[in-house]
C-alpha cells in the first residue's frame, strides 16, 4: 500500500514515516502543502496523511483541492490542535478522520488500516457472514448458530464496525469516536468502552466458539483475528 | 451569569418624576400667585371700607342726622356708579330702618342693602357675606360695622364680586394651566427620556451580546462628542481589548499545546520503541508503567487545554440541537456502565432545542454522570430529568452518595480540586473544572442541591421552541 505523508516538521515525519514502514506499507514523505497537493494529484496513493498546519498551503486546503479534482484517495488529518471547530472543517473538507498529536503509533496504524478497508469495501452488502455469525444490516439484527443475539442499537453498531475492520487492531479512541460519535480529544472516561465491549462480548461469545472478539492487551482489540490481512 | 428578573423602565419613571416636578413648581407658584392676589385685593376693600367708616365716625361726633344725610348722599352718588362698590346700610337699635323725624319711612333702606345681614349687632371682627343689593343684586361683601349714637348701627362694605369674578376665572386659568402643563410637561419628559434610554438600551444590548454571542459587535462612534460618545467610545475600546486578550490567550494556549504535547509524544515513542526491544517482562513492565504515567499526563494536560478553551467563550460553532438527543447519546455509554455497578438509572426527559456545540456539552454530560456513577452506593439510584417551561430548560442529574457539604461546593469546581470522599476513585479533579467552564461557554447556570441525601446537580438555560 502506497501512502503520501505530508508534514513539515522533520522529526515528526521522520517518526510517521518510521511508523508506517514498520507497518508494511510504502511511504512518501512531502514538507509542505504545495508539493503534497502536487504530488497527490499527479500519482495515485492508497492513503494520505496531512498535518493541519503546513507551511504554503495547510492541510485542509489541500484536501479542498484535490476532492475538486475528484482525487478520493482516503485522507486522515493530523493535528496539535485539538478545537471542535478543527474537526468540522477537517471532516467536512473531505478529510475521512481526525487524528490529535501527539498520538500512539497504534494508533495511527489503525485508523489507517481501517481507512483503507473502508475504500475496499463494495457496495453495501446484504449482510455480513462470518464464522457462523450473520450480521444483518436491514434489520439491524445478528444471528449467531442459528440464534438471535439480542442486541442494542450501539451494540449492534459496535460489532457492525468491527465487522467492516475484521483482523485489525481496533483502538478504544477509534471505537468512542467511529461507534459513539464522541469528538476527539474528549475522554468520557476509561470504563465506558470496556464495559460496551464486555457487554458485546458477553452476548456474542460466551455461549459460542470461536471467540470472536479478542482483546489485545494495552493496545485495543481485533474481531476475528483469524481474518487478520497483511 | 445574566440576573433575570423584572426590571421597570427607567423611561418611565424619567418622564412621570419629570413632568410631576415640573408641574409641581408651576402650581406651586400658581398657587402663590392666586393666594397674593386675593389677599392684595381684600386689603384694598378693607382699606376703603376703613377709611369710610372713620368719615362716618367723623360725622358721628356731629350727630346721627348727619350720618344718615351722609349715607344718603353717598348712595345716591353710588348708584350711578356701574360697579357700585361701597355698600353702606344705616340702621337703628332694632337692626332695621330707623323713622326719622320727619317720618319718611318710603325712603327706606338707608343705604343699598336691602337689609341687615345674618350677622350680630356687636360683631367687630372683619367679615366676608354674601349680601343681597337694593336693586336686587347678589353681591359678595367685606364688611364692617359701625356702632353709632343711642345704639344705631351702620355697616359698611365693599362688594367683592367683581374681584371674585376675577379670581375666580383666574383660579379656572391657573388649574387649566397645571394640566397643560402636566401634559406638556409629561410629554416633553417622555421624549427627551426616551432618547437617553434608547442610547443607554443599545448600549445595554451590545453588551449582553458579547457574553454569549461573541465579541463582533461594537457601538456606533458617530453622533455629539459628548458623555454618550465618550461612553461608546470606552466600551468599544473595552471589546477591543478583550477580543485580543481572547485571541491571545487562544494562541498562547495553542502554542503551548505544540510546545509540551510534542516532547511528551516522543518521549512515549521512544519508550514504546525501547519495549520492542527488551526481552524480559519485567523491564518491560517498568517501561509500560512509565508509558502510564506518561498517558496520565497527556490527559491531564488534555483536559487542562480543553478547560482553557472552553473559558474563551468562543461559540462560533454552535449549533441548534435537541439536549435529549445528546443526553440518550451519553446514555448509550453509561447506561450498561450503571447498570454494571448495581445502580438504577431512571430518567425523565423531554425534547428540548438549545444553541451549542454538541461535542463539548457530552463531555460535560460524561463528567457529570461519570460523577455520579462514581459515588453512588451499591444499590444506589440515579435521576436525569430534563424539562423545559417559557425558554427556559432545566436538567437535573441527582445520586444518592455521600453528596457535598454545602461549605465546598464553591470549591469544587476548581481546577485539581477533590473532596475528600473521593480518596481511592481514580481521577485527576479537573472534571468538574470543565464541567463549569463548558457550562459557562454556553450560558448555563450550575447548581448544586442536595439531594437529601446526595447531590443533584441542576442545570438551567435558554430554551427554543
Amino acid at each position: 500500500m502506497q501512502i503520501l505523508v505530508i508534514e513539515d516538521d522533520p522529526e515528526m515525519a521522520a517518526n510517521t514515516v518510521r511508523i508506517l514502514t514498520e507497518a508494511g506499507w510504502t511511504v512518501e514523505h512531502a514538507e509542505d502543502g504545495r508539493t503534497g497537493l502536487q504530488m497527490a494529484a499527479a500519482r495515485s496513493f492508497d492513503l494520505l496523511v496531512v498535518d493541519r498546519m503546513l507551511p504554503k498551503l495547510d492541510g485542509i486546503s489541500v484536501l479542498r483541492r484535490l476532492r475538486e479534482i475528484d482525487v478520493t484517495t482516503p485522507a486522515l488529518i493530523l493535528s496539535a490542535l485539538g478545537e471542535p471547530s478543527d474537526k468540522v472543517d477537517g471532516l467536512e473538507s473531505g478529510a475521512d478522520d481526525y487524528l490529535a498529536k501527539p498520538f500512539a503509533a497504534d494508533e495511527l496504524v489503525a485508523r489507517l488500516r481501517a481507512l483503507s478497508r473502508r475504500s475496499q469495501a463494495n457496495a453495501h452488502p446484504e449482510v455480513i457472514l462470518i464464522e457462523d455469525l450473520e450480521i444483518w444490516l436491514k434489520s439491524k439484527s445478528a444471528v449467531r448458530g442459528g440464534k438471535p443475539l439480542d442486541l442494542t442499537d450501539s451494540e449492534f453498531r459496535l460489532l457492525h464496525y468491527f465487522a467492516q475492520h475484521q483482523g485489525d487492531l481496533i483502538t478504544r479512541n477509534m471505537i468512542l469516536e467511529h461507534v459513539f460519535n464522541w469528538r476527539p480529544g474528549l475522554d468520557p472516561g476509561t470504563t465506558v468502552v470496556e464495559v460496551a465491549i464486555s457487554r458485546l462480548r458477553s452476548k456474542l461469545d460466551k455461549d459460542f466458539d470461536p471467540p470472536l472478539l479478542t482483546t489485545v492487551r494495552r493496545r485495543g482489540y481485533v474481531f476475528n483475528a483469524a481474518a487478520r490481512s497483511s | 451569569m445574566l440576573r433575570r428578573g423584572r426590571r421597570r423602565s427607567a423611561l418611565l419613571r424619567l418622564a412621570f418624576g419629570y413632568a410631576a416636578f415640573f408641574t409641581c413648581s408651576v402650581g406651586i407658584l400658581f398657587l402663590v400667585l392666586h393666594v397674593t392676589i386675593e389677599d392684595f385685593m381684600h386689603r384694598q376693600a378693607r382699606s376703603a371700607v376703613a377709611e369710610e367708616i372713620a368719615r362716618i365716625n367723623d360725622k358721628n361726633d356731629l350727630g346721627l342726622r348727619e350720618v344718615e344725610t351722609y349715607i344718603r348722599d353717598r348712595t345716591r352718588d353710588l348708584a350711578t356708579l356701574p360697579s357700585n362698590r361701597l355698600i353702606y346700610l344705616y340702621v337703628d337699635a332694632d337692626l332695621r330702618c330707623p323713622a326719622t323725624t320727619s317720618g319718611r319711612l318710603a325712603n327706606c333702606p338707608i343705604g343699598n342693602l336691602l337689609q341687615w345681614p345674618d350677622v350680630a349687632r356687636s360683631e367687630s371682627r372683619w367679615r366676608q357675606f354674601d349680601v343681597v343689593l337694593s336693586n336686587g343684586e347678589n353681591a359678595f361683601a367685606m364688611i364692617k360695622i359701625l356702632p353709632l349714637r343711642h345704639d344705631y348701627r351702620v355697616l359698611v362694605g365693599q362688594n367683592l364680586s367683581p374681584q371674585q369674578r376675577m379670581t375666580d376665572e383666574l383660579g379656572r386659568l391657573l388649574i387649566i394651566g397645571a394640566v397643560l402643563t402636566l401634559a406638556i410637561g409629561g410629554a416633553g419628559g417622555w421624549f427627551v427620556a426616551r432618547r437617553i434610554v434608547r442610547r443607554i438600551e443599545r448600549i445595554n444590548l451590545l453588551c449582553h451580546e458579547v457574553g454569549p454571542q461573541g465579541l463582533g459587535g461594537r457601538l456606533p462612534e458617530t453622533g455629539p462628542n459628548d458623555e454618550f460618545g465618550e461612553l461608546s467610545q470606552n466600551i468599544n475600546g473595552m471589546l477591543d481589548r478583550i477580543s485580543e486578550l481572547m485571541s491571545l490567550t487562544r494562541s498562547t494556549t495553542d502554542q503551548i499545546a505544540h510546545d509540551l504535547r510534542t516532547p511528551l509524544a516522543r518521549l512515549r515513542i521512544k519508550l514504546e520503541s525501547l519495549i520492542e526491544r527488551l526481552p524480559d517482562s519485567e523491564n518491560v513492565a517498568v517501561a509500560e508503567s512509565a508509558i502510564d504515567d506518561i498517558e496520565a499526563i497527556l490527559n491531564t494536560f488534555a483536559a487542562l487545554l480543553e478547560i482553557a478553551k472552553n473559558e474563551s467563550g468562543d461559540t462560533s460553532t454552535f449549533e441548534r440541537i435537541d439536549l435529549r438527543a445528546t443526553i440518550e447519546q451519553v446514555l448509550e455509554l453509561y447506561r450498561p456502565v450503571a447498570e454494571e455497578s448495581g445502580l438504577q438509572l431512571k430518567t425523565e426527559i423531554e425534547t428540548v432545542w438549545i444553541d451549542g456545540n454538541e461535542g463539548v456539552l457530552k463531555q460535560m454530560l460524561a463528567n457529570l454522570i461519570d460523577n455520579a456513577i462514581k459515588f453512588s452506593p451499591p444499590d444506589g439510584r440515579i435521576g436525569i430529568a430534563l424539562a423545559s417551561q417559557d425558554g427556559r430548560f432545566e436538567l437535573s442529574i441527582s445520586d444518592n452518595g455521600p453528596g457535598i457539604p454545602e461549605n465546598q461546593r464553591a470549591k469544587i469546581f476548581e481546577r485539581f480540586y477533590r473532596s475528600a470522599d473521593s480518596d481511592g476513585v481514580a481521577g485527576h479533579g479537573l472534571g468538574l473544572s470543565l464541567v463549569r467552564a463548558i457550562a459557562r461557554r454556553h450560558d448555563i447556570q450550575i447548581d448544586l442541591l442536595d439531594n437529601n441525601p446526595g447531590l443533584k446537580v441542576v442545570l438551567m438555560g435558554k430554551a427554543y421552541t
